[in-house]
């Protein structure tokens, strides 16, 4: 049989030369579209100069913002906010970048932009841009413990938003006061300072951040705002902010509260977009994957990844890693499961690789978009993290994936090889991530952060009911609410890290029901397990076990450090009665199927 | 920023349609015009890119002049002082194949657009794609056999 596909290639290529861009004339397209007007409006002085500025820019990727417009913040867009930061602190910064799990696109060239005093600790905020990705970095010096903080937002949040501030982190708690809880009965955690911090839009002329004990000023300079409580009283936390521009009217920026499922103090809002779905798209595949393509890149070999990743995730032979924007650092590893090609099919194992770490399991491959087109996860990774990531696979149909706000407001999401990867402004939940097929028809909808209707979330007060220490690691701290759909709600904080939430309904018939969270050196296994289960053995791949007693049908444990390495960490949990009977198991790794 | 950034394969395509580049180059201009004049008739039905890929295609057909034959370029195809390159036996197969296959060829490699942007600039379905440059291949892979040696 001849291979026909070079031939017509070489053909094609010999037929119709590469052309050169040279020939482009954007001025004769707007000519012909009888568009003149325009330019003779901004034929005047000072603007005049912009625009030739601007078209010199258009050449570059920095540039390319000007074409589309750069909203209001152009000095991220097109400028260089700030100073260059101090060359001590630029290399601290990429020694520290050395133990992430991703590389940033471009060396980033930390800017520094807010540099404040507060109570006796030194606070500098520096920023930088790489690729489509844009980063604050709060460095904190004299509080004990007090590490780097660094949030990223798209480059097309800064082009499109209309906000005269864009919150990165909010309440990020820094050291604390009194001694840390011990018990159920203690008091949670109190910080000796909560910081926030964000970009600024370029007219904004004044930030004032509202906590409960009132509303004060952010140090606003260089693009960004700055604001530090200091030794806030319990209970207080930030709960909005408003901006001012010229006009000196105040515009509500909302806030999510890491510690509340919602958005508070800003503003109420309601799903908006497509809320009907056009085709009915069920049982999907990804065909590639179905296939063995090799799409995107091969796990071994990939930048920042440990060789025998694989190994830790209950992954098989097949597993590659996928970037749906290449000019961000976030990936999606996606892969077959160790259990490789069943009778009843295979699994699909999906692991987001941020900078801090690799967080993700395995789902049988039948199930995946049996509900529909798409097969979301969504969540943070860092204390007060104001954006966060929502990820997944997205079935064959879907040739496109767009983000709608509760403003109103929509944005793309980056899709590529079925994966899809995209930051999206939680304070501005509920967002629906709606998918379309190739003719533009609404095939799936996702809903994140309904107020009402689909989803439980805390309401109260929570409580700290358990506690452990890693070592070396965090401290995490299990806390405790009740649920808005009865049963209730568990939070895994680990302190000056990261928090998880999950909330299990009463009517929940699971005997066990474990979740893992990780940092780059501790995993801890937390959840909830039914009053018939007296104990959980949590089994290990190198044969090690381990026996945890529920307390008040809760669980919360430190994998011991020999566990976090690859062909040592946990695998199954194994639910006993008080006689011993097996209960049930859980794959640990593996999520449930949607 | 489109504009921009994928000139060189829209006017690549453009060429190919019409088999002269300054036709061509006439083509992706009128076509970019249409795009500016009724970018508010844009409802985001679809991908923004495959919109104006269509927009291209069209401008291009249109552009066609009736006794344009594939098989004898213009001369004014040449790039860069280049000598236009001597039909090949392929060249009259293609030409030869129905339009639909021989756009959905063009998007395919000299606008390097996957399947589902294909579907989306011709409207077709996404498995029509796949089926119609499976038949341009078939096709081609049966006429090559037939030409003597």
């Amino acid at each position: 049989m001849i291979d026909v596909e070079p031939l017509i290639r070489e053909e094609l290529e010999r037929r119709v030369p590469p052309t050169e861009p040279d020939l482009a004339d954007w001025g004769s397209v707007l000519r012909r579209a009888g568009e003149p007007g325009r330019r003779r409006r901004l034929r005047s002085g000072a603007v005049a100069l912009l625009i030739v500025a601007a078209l010199a820019l258009a050449a570059s990727p920095l540039g390319g913002a000007i074409v589309r417009g750069v909203g209001g913040f152009s000095s991220w867009l097109v400028g260089e906010p700030g100073k260059p930061a101090a060359e001590t602190e630029q290399q601290r910064f990429e020694q520290a970048g050395e133990r992430s799990w991703a590389d940033f696109p471009e060396r980033p060239a930390l800017r520094e932009l807010i540099h404040a005093e507060v109570g006796g600790a030194t606070y500098t905020l520096y920023g930088f841009r790489s690729g489509n990705a844009f980063c604050l970095r709060l460095v904190v010096l004299g509080i004990r413990g007090a590490g780097p903080q660094l949030g990223c937002l798209p480059r097309h949040e800064l082009e499109q938003s209309r906000d005269l501030a864009i919150p990165l982190k909010a309440n990020v708690g820094f050291g604390h006061v009194g001694r840390l809880p011990r018990t159920i009965a203690d008091p949670p955690t109190v910080s000796r300072a909560l910081a926030s911090f964000g970009f600024a839009a370029d007219s904004a002329r004044r930030i004032e951040l509202v906590s409960d004990d009132g509303t004060s000023p952010a140090l606003l300079a260089s693009g960004a705002f700055l604001h530090v409580l200091d030794r806030p009283s319990r209970g207080t936390w930030i709960r909005s902010a408003l901006a001012r521009d010229e006009s000196r009217r105040a515009h509500v920026v909302p806030i999510l509260l890491a510690t509340q499922e919602q958005p508070s103090g800003s503003l109420p809002l309601s799903a908006k977009g497509p809320a009907r779905v056009e085709r009915q798209v069920r049982g999907g595949t990804i065909g590639w994957f179905t296939q063995r393509e090799p799409r995107g890149a091969p796990l071994e070999g990939s930048p920042r990844l440990p060789p025998r990743l694989g190994a830790c995730c209950l992954l098989g032979a097949f597993a590659r890693v996928i970037q749906p924007d290449a000019r961000d650092f976030l990936r999606m590893l996606v892969a077959e499961s160790d259990l490789g090609r069943q009778p009843e099919g295979e699994e699909i194992c999906r692991y987001l690789i941020t900078r801090g770490g690799v967080g993700g399991g395995c789902a049988p491959a039948k199930q995946l978009f049996s509900r529909g087109p798409l097969a979301l996860s969504w969540g943070f990774s860092g204390v007060g993290q104001q954006f966060w990531i929502v990820s997944g696979l997205a079935s064959d149909e879907v040739a496109r994936v767009e983000v709608f706000l509760g403003t109103g407001e929509q944005r793309p999401a980056p899709l590529r090889d079925n994966v899809v990867i995209v930051r999206v402004q939680a304070a501005k939940f509920p967002a629906r991530i709606v998918a379309y097929d190739a003719r533009g028809r609404v095939i799936g909808i996702e809903t994140i952060g309904a107020q009402r209707g689909d989803g439980a979330r805390p309401v109260g007060a929570w409580r700290v009911v358990l506690r452990a220490q890693a070592n070396p690691g965090p401290l995490a701290l299990l806390h405790v609410a009740r649920s808005s759909v009865g049963g209730r709600c568990l939070q895994l904080e680990l302190v000056d890290h990261s928090a998880s939430r999950r909330c299990y309904p009463a009517s929940s018939r699971r005997p066990l029901e474990l979740s893992q969270q990780s940092t780059r050196r501790a995993a801890f296994v937390y959840g909830r397990a039914a009053a018939d289960v007296a104990s959980v053995e949590l089994r290990y791949r190198d044969g090690d076990v381990e026996t945890v007693k529920p307390v008040r049908g809760l669980l919360l444990h430190a994998v011991p450090s020999r566990h976090a390495r690859d062909g040592h960490r946990l695998t199954i949990a194994v639910a006993r009665d008080a006689e011993g009977n097996e209960v049930t198991r859980q794959r640990l790794g593996s999520q449930p199927a949607p | 920023m489109l504009y921009r950034t994928r000139f060189p394969h829209f006017l690549r395509l453009a060429t190919a349609v019409t088999g002269d580049r300054d036709t061509a180059l006439e083509a992706v201009q009128d076509a970019f015009a249409d795009v500016v004049r009724g970018r508010r008739a844009f409802r985001g039905e679809g991908p923004l890119e495959a919109w104006v890929w269509r927009a291209v295609v069209n401008a291009a057909r249109k552009a066609r002049t009736p006794a344009f034959q594939p098989t004898a370029l213009d001369p004014a195809t040449r790039t860069n002082g280049s000598e236009p390159a001597p039909p090949s036996e392929l060249t009259p197969l293609i030409a030869a194949l129905p339009e639909r296959q021989r756009l959905a060829l063009f998007l395919r490699y000299y606008a390097d657009l996957d399947y589902r942007s294909i579907a989306a600039t011709l409207d077709v379905e996404l498995g029509t794609v796949s089926a119609t440059l499976s038949s341009a291949h078939t096709a081609l892979r049966r006429a090559l056999r037939e030409v003597p040696e």
